[in-house]
């Protein structure tokens, strides 16, 4: 079975938990480290094991700060999971602090490029 | 400059350009924020963006102005760190400037450029200049469509979302050092409001 990924949460990079059990991804924090493929390497890694046991994935996630590298490197990430498990079978889910259009936008901007629906949801600044 | 330590050229070209933008906004009422000259370590991004954002909190800008000045110090200074060139002593030299006046921000931000890429870089910020904010927004969604992520984790999308959040001409500049080498600065404006 493969293990769930546990990534603490760094300076300028978000806390990322991997759930195998609950077939979920879970982004929460900033993104902004100067080489993005570093960080997010290994959680492409982790969505390929999670293949071998699950046949479906929710990713959660919620931005603080994200950098536009960090952009491009996140919409990489949901286009591997919409290359890896059927498209009726993954749930996307992008949260903003109340407030912040920027963010927002991200969700919006994703939603045009990618085939998957995602579920834009305000939540309270925190 | 002391006796029998002649001035670099390097950084006397990067200086002059650091302080003038010093006294253009001494005769307005603007105070000085933040401010860095030298090389610019990774820590050092992350030290300065994280204290802007205190400073900008404690002056009373609001959530929005705040992140996104934030967000344009990051890009900036990634593209610095990403893009910035090194002179012969293989010092990447660079600075940072930020003035504060009761409308605005004015972010100062300067690195060594190869005389080779001069055009290149004037290209892409007069495209920016000369469009209006839906066609910036345009060549953002374009550029993130085609997604390209370089080895060194830059995705060419540094200057447009610098455009973006600050919603004004990024007025740029080269001073040329040597045959190799120019000093390249962007001076952007946010506004507080």
């Amino acid at each position: 079975m493969s293990n769930n990924l546990l990534i603490k949460e760094g300076k300028n990079t978000p806390k990322v938990v991997g759930n195998t059990n609950l077939s979920e991804l879970i982004f929460k924090g900033n993104s902004y480290p100067e080489n993005v493929l570093q960080f997010y390497t290994p959680i492409f890694n982790w969505i390929e094991e999670l293949k071998n046991e699950k046949n479906e994935i929710t990713v959660d996630c919620q931005f603080y700060y994200i950098a536009s590298s960090s952009v491009i490197a996140f919409l990489k990430l949901l286009q591997k999971v919409e290359s890896t498990f059927e498209k009726e079978n993954i749930k996307f889910i992008w949260k903003y602090e109340e407030g912040d259009d920027d963010i927002k936008k991200i969700g919006q901007d994703y939603s045009t490029i990618l085939n998957t629906p995602i579920e834009i949801i305000e939540v309270e600044e925190s | 400059m002391s006796m029998g330590h002649p001035t670099n050229k390097v950084t006397e070209v990067c200086k002059l350009k650091f302080e003038d933008f010093k006294k253009k906004h001494s005769i307005d009422t603007s105070t000085f924020f933040v401010s860095h000259f030298g090389e610019l370590s990774q820590e050092m991004v992350n030290d300065i963006s994280i204290e802007t954002e205190q400073k900008m909190i404690q002056s009373g800008d609001k959530k929005v102005v705040v992140k996104k000045a934030f967000n344009i110090l990051v890009e900036g200074l990634q593209n610095i760190r990403l893009h910035g060139a090194k002179d012969k002593n293989g010092i990447q030299t660079s600075f940072l400037k930020i003035a504060k006046d009761e409308l605005a921000y004015k972010i100062l931000m300067g690195n060594l450029v190869s005389n080779n890429s001069i055009k290149t870089i004037s290209d892409k910020i007069n495209l920016i200049n000369s469009s209006d904010l839906k066609q910036i927004k345009e060549m953002y969604v374009a550029t993130l469509t085609n997604g390209i992520i370089s080895k060194k984790g830059g995705a060419g999308l540094g200057f447009i979302t610098m455009a973006m959040k600050s919603k004004n001409n990024l007025d740029f500049n080269f001073e040329p050092i040597n045959s190799d080498i120019s000093c390249f600065s962007v001076e952007l404006i946010l506004n507080r409001q």
